[in-house]
C-alpha cells in the first residue's frame, strides 16, 4: 500500500520535473524564433542602405549615361558582407553595371521592375542563391523626378541562419541541461525519500509474511532514517514476544496444536511432536488428519467429531476417554484431547487449538479402577447374596417357629441386605458413569410399553407401600430411539422414589408421558408424598445426598438414585427438574429429544438395579 | 426326555464354589420339586454332566480351579452334551461374558444377588417348560 503510494507520487514529480524541462526548452526556442525575426529585419535594413546608396550613386550615370563611373562603385560594393550581387538597370530592364561583368547588356524581364517600386519606392523579396537563401533589393533609381533604372542587390541571409544556428546550439544545449538536471532531481528523490520509503514498507511485508531476519536499512540519518531504527527496534522486540511465546509454547507439557479454517496445522509444538512422532516441519501446512490419526480405542474408527464439532459449533470440546493417537511408528497411545475454537474480534471461527495429553498411565490407572470396582462388586455380592437368600428362606419357610420380634428382625437382616445389594449395584453404575465408558444403545423403542413394563415390576413395592399408581400417554408418540437400561433405570428411580417416599395413607403416583413440541417429549412422575424441603432443593442431585425428612421416614435410600437419573438425563441431552412442597409431594420432569438418545460407544452397560 | 430315571422330577446340576449359596440353592431348589446334584468346581463338571445328564445346568463362573468360562469351552468340545441349557448364575456383570453369552448360547443368565431363589426357579422353570 505505502510502496504504491510513493509510487504514484514520485511518478507525480518526476511528471512536473519533465513538464518544467519541456517549458524551459519551448520558451528558449520562442525566443529564438523572435531573435531570428528581429536579425532578418535588420538585415533587411542593411541591404535597403546599401541599395539605396547605390541608387543614388547611380543617378548621375543615368544623367550621364557613363555606367564605367559606377563600376568601381559596384566592384567594391560586391565585396561588402553578405553582397552577393551589385546590379544596375534602366528602366527598359537592360543591365547597365553589374558585379558580374558578363551580365552587363543583358535584359531581364521588367515585369520585375513594375512590380519593384511600392510607395517607398523600394522592393524586396527573397530569392534561392548557391550558397542559400538572399534578398533581392531593388530601389527605383529617380532623375528629376523621373525614374531612370533601378539599383538592385544581393543582400545574403547568410548571417541570419548563422545566428539561429547559434541560437539553436544555445537551445539546444540548455534543453540537456534541463534534462539533465530534471534527472538529477528524480534520482535525488528516489534515492533519499522513496527508495527509503520503499525499502521499510518491503521489509515491513517480509516481516508479516515471516522473515524475521529482515532489516530495514538505516544509512540516511535523516526522519526516515530514524523510522527504520525504530521499526528495527520494534521488530526484535516482535522477535522476544515470539520467542516468549514459542518458548511457552514449546514448554507446554501438552500436545498442542493449532489449525486454520482448513484444518490445515499451522503451529505444532515440542510435545505434540514427542506424542505423536511426527516433527513440525513434517505436520504443519498438512490437513491435520492427514497426519494425526485419533481413533477409538476399541473399534479402531477414527474420531474427528470432537474437532468438527469445535470448528462448527465455536464450543470447546473434548475427548476424555477412549480416545487413542497412532503415531508415526503405526503404534497406539491413549490420549485425551480438547478442542478450543480460535475466534477472530468479530466473533468468527478462524481455526482451532487442539491440546492431546499422553494418558497411558491414568488410562491404565482407570482400567485398573474399573477392573476393582467390578471384581470388588463380585465379591461382595457373593456374601451378601448368601445372606439375602439365608434370610428370605427363614422368613419364607419358618415363620411359624418365629416370634414376632424374630420375624421382625429376620424382615430387617433382609431388607439392609436387598440395600446392600442395590447400593453395590448403584456404586458400580457411578462408577461406569463417571468414568464415561458407559455405552448408549439407542433402540426404537414404544415408550408406553415400557413404561408399562417398569410399573410392573414395581408393582409389589406399590402393593406393599399401598401406594395407587396411574398411568397416562396424553397423546400418542411414534417410537423413539432410547437406550432401554439407561432409561429403565431413570424412570424406575423416580417411581420407586415417589412410592418409598409416599405418605402412609392414600398414597398416589402419577406418571404421564406427553409431547411436548416437535422437539421434546416429557416423562412427569408426581406424587403425594412427603415432599422435599426447600433447604435441600439444590443439593438433590448430588451423589449420597438425603435430605432430612426422607432419611427419617425411608432408611433404605442409597443417596444414589437421583443422582444416577441426572447423570442418564445429561447424557442423553435431556433435562431434568422438579417442582416440590415439604408434606404435600414432589413432580419430576423428565425432558428428552423427540430424536432419541445418541449412540455412543462405550465398555459396560448399567447394572440392574 | 433324556432323563428317565425320575419321570417326574427334573434334574438340576448346581456348579457354585461357595458352600453358603449352594447350601441355600440346594435346599430352595429341592423344596421346589428339583432333583439337585451339586459340584463345587468346574474340574469334574464335564465327567459330572455325563454322568447325571441334567436337564438344566446352573452355572457358576468364578470358580477356584477350573472356572464357568472354561466348562463352557469343555461342553463346546462335546457336542452331545451341547443340548443342555445352561443358566449362568454368577453374580458377575455380564459386560464380562456377554460374548460367551452369545458363543455358547447360554439359555439365561442371572445375577445372584439380584434375584430371589424363586425367581431363579421361575427362570428354570420358564427354560425347562419352552
Amino acid at each position: 500500500m505505502l510502496g504504491i503510494n510513493v509510487i504514484k507520487k514520485f511518478k507525480f514529480i518526476i511528471l512536473v520535473l519533465a513538464a518544467m524541462v519541456v517549458l524551459v526548452v519551448v520558451t528558449s526556442f520562442l525566443a529564438m524564433y523572435r531573435e531570428s525575426d528581429s536579425l532578418r529585419n535588420e538585415l533587411q535594413r542593411q541591404g535597403l542602405v546599401l541599395a539605396n546608396n547605390l541608387a543614388h550613386n547611380s543617378e548621375r550615370a543615368f544623367i550621364t549615361e557613363k555606367f564605367s563611373s559606377i563600376m568601381n562603385y559596384v566592384f567594391i560594393m560586391s565585396k561588402e558582407e553578405y553582397v552577393t550581387y551589385v546590379m544596375v538597370r534602366d528602366s527598359d530592364g537592360v543591365v547597365k553595371a553589374h558585379s558580374d561583368i558578363k551580365q552587363i547588356g543583358k535584359v531581364i524581364n521588367n515585369s520585375f521592375l513594375k512590380d519593384s517600386f511600392d510607395e517607398n519606392g523600394s522592393y524586396i523579396r527573397v530569392s534561392k542563391f548557391t550558397k542559400g537563401e538572399q534578398f533581392d533589393i531593388a530601389v527605383p533609381v529617380v532623375s528629376q523626378g523621373e525614374l531612370v533604372g533601378v539599383a538592385q542587390i544581393g543582400y545574403s541571409l547568410e548571417g541570419l541562419s548563422d545566428s539561429v544556428a547559434t541560437a539553436r546550439r544555445q537551445v539546444l544545449i540548455i534543453a540537456f541541461i534541463s534534462i539533465l538536471f530534471g534527472i538529477f532531481c528524480a534520482w535525488f528523490l528516489w534515492r533519499v525519500i522513496a527508495n527509503p520509503i520503499l525499502n521499510l514498507s518491503k521489509t515491513a511485508k517480509a516481516i508479516a509474511a515471516g522473515d524475521l531476519k529482515k532489516r530495514a536499512d538505516m544509512d540516511s540519518k535523516d526522519e526516515i532514517g530514524q523510522l527504520a531504527q525504530s521499526f528495527n527496534h520494534m521488530t526484535e522486540s516482535l522477535i522476544e514476544a515470539k520467542d516468549k511465546a514459542e518458548t511457552i509454547l514449546h514448554s507446554i507439557g501438552d500436545g498442542v496444536f493449532v489449525i486454520d479454517k482448513k484444518y490445515k496445522i499451522v503451529v505444532f509444538n515440542k510435545m505434540a511432536e514427542k506424542i505423536s512422532g511426527f516433527t513440525a516441519k513434517e505436520a504443519i501446512g498438512k490437513k491435520y488428519d492427514k497426519i494425526l490419526k485419533f481413533v477409538f480405542e476399541n473399534t479402531g474408527q477414527e474420531n474427528n467429531e470432537f474437532v468438527k464439532k469445535c470448528m462448527n459449533e465455536g464450543k470447546v470440546t473434548d475427548m476424555l476417554n477412549h480416545t487413542v493417537i497412532i503415531k508415526k511408528n503405526g503404534l497406539k497411545k491413549p490420549v485425551a484431547n480438547s478442542a478450543a475454537p480460535l475466534k477472530n474480534s468479530a466473533g468468527k471461527i478462524i481455526g482451532s487449538v487442539i491440546v492431546f495429553r499422553d494418558v497411558t498411565v491414568t488410562r491404565e490407572i482407570d482400567k485398573m479402577k474399573n477392573e476393582f470396582v467390578s471384581v470388588a462388586s463380585h465379591q461382595l455380592r457373593t456374601p451378601l447374596t448368601a445372606i439375602k437368600l439365608f434370610s428370605e428362606m427363614l422368613i419364607t419357610n419358618s415363620s411359624e417357629n418365629l416370634s414376632l420380634d424374630q420375624k421382625e428382625y429376620l424382615s430387617n437382616i433382609n431388607s439392609c441386605t436387598n440395600r446392600m445389594v442395590r447400593l453395590v449395584n448403584d456404586l458400580l453404575n457411578v462408577a461406569r458413569i463417571e468414568s464415561g465408558r458407559l455405552k448408549i444403545d439407542p433402540v426404537p423403542t414404544d415408550v408406553n410399553k415400557l413404561i408399562n413394563d417398569i410399573l410392573a415390576e414395581v408393582k409389589p413395592l406399590a402393593k406393599a407401600k399401598r401406594v395407587k399408581i396411574t398411568f397416562e400417554e396424553k397423546n400418542k408418540l411414534s417410537k423413539i430411539m432410547l437406550d432401554h437400561s439407561l432409561f429403565r433405570q431413570a424412570i424406575h428411580n423416580l417411581t420407586v422414589n415417589a412410592i418409598r417416599y409416599s405418605k402412609d395413607e392414600h398414597g398416589e403416583v402419577n406418571i404421564v408421558l406427553e409431547k411436548l413440541d416437535k422437539k421434546y417429549f416429557i416423562v412427569t412422575v408426581s406424587d403425594n408424598g412427603i415432599g422435599i424441603p426447600e433447604e435441600g432443593w439444590d443439593k438433590v442431585f448430588e451423589k449420597f445426598y438425603r435430605a432430612n425428612n426422607a432419611v427419617k421416614n425411608v432408611t433404605e435410600g442409597t443417596g444414589l438414585g437421583l443422582y444416577l437419573v441426572k447423570m442418564i438425563i445429561d447424557q442423553a441431552d435431556g433435562e431434568i427438574w422438579f417442582k416440590s412442597k415439604e408434606g404435600e409431594g414432589t413432580t419430576f420432569y423428565i425432558k428428552l429429544p423427540l430424536t432419541g438418545m445418541k449412540a455412543k460407544i462405550g465398555e459396560r452397560g448399567l447394572a440392574l438395579s | 426326555m433324556q432323563n428317565n430315571k425320575d419321570s417326574k422330577k427334573k434334574t438340576i446340576l448346581l456348579v457354585e464354589d461357595n458352600k453358603f449359596i449352594s447350601k441355600v440353592y440346594l435346599r430352595g431348589f429341592s423344596d421346589a420339586g428339583f432333583e439337585v446334584f451339586h459340584i463345587e468346581d468346574g474340574q469334574n463338571a464335564i465327567s459330572a454332566i455325563k454322568k447325571i445328564k441334567p436337564d438344566i445346568i446352573l452355572l457358576d463362573l468364578i470358580m477356584p480351579k477350573r472356572d464357568g468360562f472354561e466348562v463352557l469351552e469343555d461342553i463346546e468340545l462335546n457336542p452331545d452334551l451341547k443340548k443342555i441349557p445352561i443358566i449362568i448364575l454368577s453374580n458377575l456383570e455380564d459386560d464380562f461374558y456377554k460374548k460367551d453369552l452369545e458363543k455358547y448360547k447360554a439359555a439365561g443368565n442371572m445375577l445372584k444377588s439380584n434375584h430371589t431363589i424363586q425367581e431363579v426357579v421361575d427362570k428354570i422353570n420358564s427354560i425347562l417348560n419352552k
